[in-house]
């Protein structure tokens, strides 16, 4: 480690445990925090910024932030708060962070920072999600160090999930570029309400992405996910899909059923047509099942009638993977073509054993995935 | 003639707006209009109005120091007295105030030195309120952060025996429980819930390239621990929303708007080539009607510039209409009576 | 010699225990001489709370969600959810009283009550801390109310749980006095045990779970007996802190399984007693459930935050059961009424007296044959035969 790369390292340090220490609500405004410039932002007249990382696009006025609470414009530069300030870093299995056709069964490294630039009103993580920096324990973690976490948690794979990894997008470009040079798996679960530039350039460096397609109207973006007014809404998510499929990355989806929401057969159908024809029918898509959070505490759970109903219309238009999730169970993965058991899930252990090649062993039919490093 | 005396506008009043009518052309023209149709509702319905004052001194700004303390002091007691009805100034201050309050002053300092709310205007509101018998420790200037109002030129003064003055990062504040404002969750500064049993709120006319005008509701931005969820959709519904929290609605008693120096383009922050000097000062209890006047002004302004008018801009106040339904006040003309006095 | 809360309510169980046999359950008036309800002594104590990893957990950000039942705690890691038992530990849904009940006895099926299920049956009842309502008038205040730290423990394995009602010549593992859904992975355990050596299994639960545990519930139970508390939302949200939409669901979920359903309802004057909330809650039943289910109105008497009610008198309950009965439900019971007519079962046909009991404990005389009345043979809908 060289002099300067090691002072710069204790300085960040020393800032880190002090931020953490002082856990204050300007803590970026008072202590040197680390600060990492942000990407994707244009400056406009004065020291106002845009900010064109998402579609909701946020002038930011100096001294504010940005809609996410994660970035902030001082003196005309946007910089990211969260850069290197994980505030979960948790080992899990592929499976519990909604991914059944990617490492299946391997261990993760699932990190998160706070902020998000949605505010869905079921979000279950809205201790994070809908905090600020300053109000969230964070560990200080480098890019390099989470890779180095990783190994130590024997994780193969390193997950960008919890809150909305759209926020750190540089620390997940960062950590996914050192991942990838360290021989590990990457993968990403966002709402996808990101630009197609940036989805694409992080894509490079991600071996899976699961992205969510909350609801099949803009209604539902405006109401229950908190995109207001003219900005995009279904369209900037649908762009998003179009875009990571476009880069070759492995592609899931998760639709997460809201009762009286976005639960109506015909929102379903539509939105299972559309993945059809975009994204072909091997696609898995997962069906989620929700739980009253946050703003809809009050709602009940999604009933299984209308799971099951939900996945009927997804086989009927031609999916071919559609999983239920949250059910409390994994479900097993099966080769569409000939029926044989290629990933086995029971609840302590998962063992893929019908694949080999990313075909099914027993009829050669290609199973669309990432089935080993 | 006697009407007009019925309704508490001398004659002497009515011929300077009606001076003014001619000296600022069809703008205010609308609002002698608005006072006139106003009265006639309140002969109808006896509804009170939503009365907004606005008083001017040419020249405020460019006086000298102690001359301009003293100016703005008049001006202030002026629209005090004519808001309110009284009799005199500490009249005035008794029917909104009383000697037990702990009033906490919403300052708006966002704009730095240049172009924050003016220690003048403070001055003439805390004089004021000692007068009625708050003793100083018991006024509390207050910002978002202390840095913002080191900045402005206040000093940090957290527990001394006189005139509070603290941001809610201070460490004897921070913000407090969640409240629900429409659909964002916020967490109200201690100020506000805790430290307070009255508010005044001192912004600063000016223009918002967001929200098109930032003025009374707007202020309220720095009473939250996220004002970047609210930005969205240029404030519509959020600021209205904002203003919805009991909290704060209840315990907003007055407004004063700063407009010694306003500012018509460029703003929330300070730009040089958007200040003019209005010399004024608005002064009210509906944040609505105040918004609205504000918003009016801010357009008159930018019409005799030459340069588009918010609509045109892209960024048209939305929110106040949407104020309106919420119940927070009235932008409706006939409801609101402007008051328009020149010293 | 210094008290601590831990010791005082351990005396408090103990004596309770002593006393009121197995923990004071809706105190059993009439003593059966062949079938008397005891404890069981001398097993073996558990000091630690022991942590089981438990299931219906998902991580969510730091924390992790309990989707067991519809308060779906979002429970911090260090902290427990509502139930007291079921806790956040080293960011894994874990169990404390897995394996750790507080109270093991023995009693006949009727005092579950449950009438229509292997009628005379010994069950050994198994109960452990916790509970996710907070039921005001709560019988068993002294374990449901409480989390395992706070309660006198036994050690015991399923298997352990199964050996011990074989030789007590048990036929039926019970879960009752408390919550058993808060601690559905031991029930569960020890119910797939029994069904090895033939044991039946029976749930006695206030049905406030999410549809989907339930459904694993019922795979694995014989019996279910849920309470439906009340019929209007606000008696839930007052007097248990529960809702009811979610009881409603867990009773469709039962009845839509094999398991055999039974409905008690505890009547508390002023509460819940208006003949109409009544009629509302047969009507829902009959709708949904059919008429043969089997409903339980109960006597209420004072205890816990409401000792200063009075006990419900006869003619409620006895106008209470004509309401039911009136909207067409055919097997409708009332409960702490030692002798009353309203404890027997009749035959909806040809209205002879097919079981006589007396009290919980006692039956005197049953004509059921072949799961039919033996008079007339009409169909009685229940699980006659163990």
């Amino acid at each position: 480690m060289s002099a300067s790369t090691r002072r710069e390292f204790f300085k960040w340090l020393a800032a880190g445990s002090f931020s953490l220490k002082f856990a204050h609500h300007t803590l970026a405004e008072t202590s040197p925090s680390p600060l990492h410039e942000a990407m994707h932002y244009e400056r406009t007249e004065g020291k106002t910024i845009v900010c064109q990382l998402e579609p909701r696009q946020c002038e930011v006025n100096d001294g504010e932030r940005g809609f996410c609470g994660a970035r902030e414009n001082r003196g005309g530069t946007y910089y990211s708060l969260v850069y290197a300030q994980a505030c979960a870093v948790y080992a899990e299995r592929m499976e519990d962070r909604g991914f059944y056709h990617a490492f299946p069964g391997r261990q993760a490294l699932a990190i998160g920072t706070a902020g998000c630039n949605l505010q869905c009103q079921y979000c279950e993580t809205e201790q994070i999600s809908q905090s600020r920096p300053e109000d969230v324990e964070a560990e200080f973690l480098l890019p390099e160090q989470v890779v180095e976490r990783a190994q130590a948690e024997n994780c193969e794979v390193i997950l960008f999930t919890y809150s909305e990894p759209t926020v750190f997008f540089e620390y997940m470009l960062d950590t996914a570029r050192a991942a990838k040079k360290a021989g590990l798996g990457t993968a990403a679960h966002t709402a996808g309400y990101i630009h197609p530039g940036p989805l694409k350039e992080v894509c490079a460096y991600l071996d899976a992405i699961n992205l969510d397609l909350k609801g099949f109207s803009d209604d539902f973006y405006q109401t229950i996910c908190g995109v207001w007014g003219n900005q995009p809404k279904l369209e900037a998510v649908q762009k998003a899909i179009v875009a990571a499929a476009e880069t070759g990355t492995h592609l899931e989806i998760t639709h997460l059923i809201v009762p009286e929401h976005n639960d109506n057969p015909q929102e379903t159908r539509q939105l299972c047509e559309w993945l059809y024809t975009t994204l072909g029918r091997d696609t898995p898509l997962h069906l989620s099942r929700f739980y009253p959070n946050y703003l809809l505490a009050t709602s009940h759970a999604t009933p299984r009638q209308s799971m099951d109903s939900a996945r009927a219309i997804a086989h009927e238009v031609g999916l071919r993977y559609v999983y239920l999730q949250n059910m409390n169970r994994y479900e097993d993965t099966r080769c569409a073509n000939c029926g044989d058991l290629l990933v086995e899930r029971k609840r302590a252990h998962i063992q893929c054993t019908g694949i080999k090649d990313g075909q099914c062993k027993q009829c050669g039919e290609a199973i669309r995935g990432v089935w080993g490093l | 003639m006697n009407r007009w005396l019925e309704y508490g506008v001398s004659r002497r009043e009515f011929l300077k707006q009606l001076g003014w009518l001619g000296l600022s052309g069809s703008t205010f023209f609308g609002y002698a209009q608005a006072a006139r149709q106003s009265e006639q509702i309140k002969n109808a319905s006896a509804q009170p109005a939503s009365r907004i004052v606005i008083v001017q001194k040419p020249g405020v700004v460019r006086a000298a120091t102690e001359e301009r303390y003293a100016s703005v002091q008049r001006m202030l007691d002026t629209a005090m007295v004519r808001l309110t009805g009284a009799a005199n100034t500490q009249q005035a201050w008794r029917s909104l105030f009383t000697s037990d309050d702990i009033v906490g002053i919403k300052l708006n300092c966002l704009a730095g030195k240049a172009l924050s709310s003016r220690p003048e205007v403070i001055q003439a509101i805390t004089t004021r309120l000692r007068e009625i018998g708050i003793p100083g420790r018991h006024i509390i200037l207050w910002e978002r952060s202390n840095r913002e109002l080191n900045a402005a030129g206040y000093p940090i003064n957290r527990d001394g025996n006189d005139i509070r003055c603290y941001g809610t990062d201070d460490k004897r504040a921070g913000y407090g429980k969640q409240v629900i404002a429409g659909s964002v969750i916020s967490r109200l500064s201690k100020i506000v819930t805790n430290h307070c049993t009255a508010l005044i709120n001192v912004p600063i006319l000016k223009d918002h390239n967001i929200a098109g005008v930032t003025a009374s509701m707007k202020n309220w931005y720095g009473a939250i621990h996220n004002p970047n969820k609210y930005h969205s959709n240029h404030g519509d519904p959020f600021i209205a929303d904002l203003s919805t929290i009991p909290m704060i609605r209840n315990k907003m008693r007055l407004i004063v708007c700063d407009a010694l120096r306003a500012l018509y383009e460029g703003g929330p922050s300070y730009h040089p080539g958007g200040v003019w000097a209005y010399n004024g000062l608005l002064v009210g209890t509906d944040p609505v009607a105040l918004d609205q006047t504000a918003g009016l002004i801010i357009e008159e302004r930018r019409r005799e510039a030459g340069i588009p008018s918010l609509e045109a801009a892209g960024r048209p106040p939305r929110y106040i209409a949407t104020a309106t339904q919420r119940g927070l006040g009235t932008n409706d003309p006939a409801r609101m009576e402007v008051v328009k006095i020149g010293i | 010699m210094s008290w601590t809360r831990r010791d005082f309510l351990q005396w408090g169980a103990c004596l309770a225990g002593s006393c009121l046999a197995g923990g004071a359950l809706a105190a059993p008036v009439y003593r059966g001489k062949e079938n008397p309800t005891r404890t069981i002594e001398g097993l073996p104590r558990q000091q630690e709370v022991l942590y089981t990893p438990a299931q219906y957990g998902r991580g969510v950000g730091p924390n992790v969600q309990c989707v067991l039942c519809p308060k779906y705690c979002i429970i911090p890691e260090g902290k427990a959810g509502w139930c007291r038992v079921r806790v956040n530990r080293e960011r894994k849904l874990q169990s404390t009283v897995y394996a750790q009940p507080c109270s093991i006895a023995l009693h006949p099926m009727e005092q579950g009550p449950i009438f229509h299920a292997y009628p005379g049956a010994r069950c050994l009842a198994i109960a452990a801390a916790g509970c996710n309502l907070r039921c005001k008038y709560c019988q068993n205040w002294q374990m449901s109310q409480f989390g395992a730290e706070d309660t006198l423990n036994y050690y015991l394995e399923p298997a352990e749980a199964v050996q011990l009602a074989i030789r007590n010549n048990c036929q039926v593992l019970a879960f009752t006095y408390t919550e058993p859904v808060v601690y559905a992975e031991y029930v569960m355990d020890v119910a797939l045990e029994g069904k090895q050596y033939g044991l039946k299994s029976v749930l006695i639960t206030a049905g406030f779970v999410d549809p989907e545990p339930m459904r694993d519930l019922c795979e694995v139970f014989d019996v279910v007996r849920v309470d439906l508390k009340g019929f209007r939302e606000d008696f839930y949200e007052k007097v248990a802190k529960g809702r009811l939409q979610p009881v409603l669901d867990a009773i469709e979920v039962v009845h839509s399984t094999d398991a055999w359903l039974e409905i008690v309802d505890p009547i508390v004057p002023r509460f819940n007693d208006k003949s109409e909330e009544i009629r509302d809650m047969a009507q829902w039943i009959l709708d949904h459930l059919g008429d043969g289910v089997p409903v339980h109105f109960l006597r209420f008497f004072p205890a816990y935050k409401m000792r200063n009610f009075p006990r419900t008198p006869d003619s409620t309950l006895e106008r209470v059961r004509d309401a039911a009965l009136e909207t067409g439900l055919k097997f409708v019971y009332l409960g702490n009424m030692p002798g009353h007519e309203g404890e027997n079962t009749f035959c909806p046909r040809c209205n002879r007296m097919l079981i006589h009991r007396i009290g919980y404990l006692q039956v005197e005389e049953s004509h059921i044959k072949d799961g039919a009345c033996a008079f007339c043979g009409e169909p009685i809908p229940g699980r006659w035969d163990i």
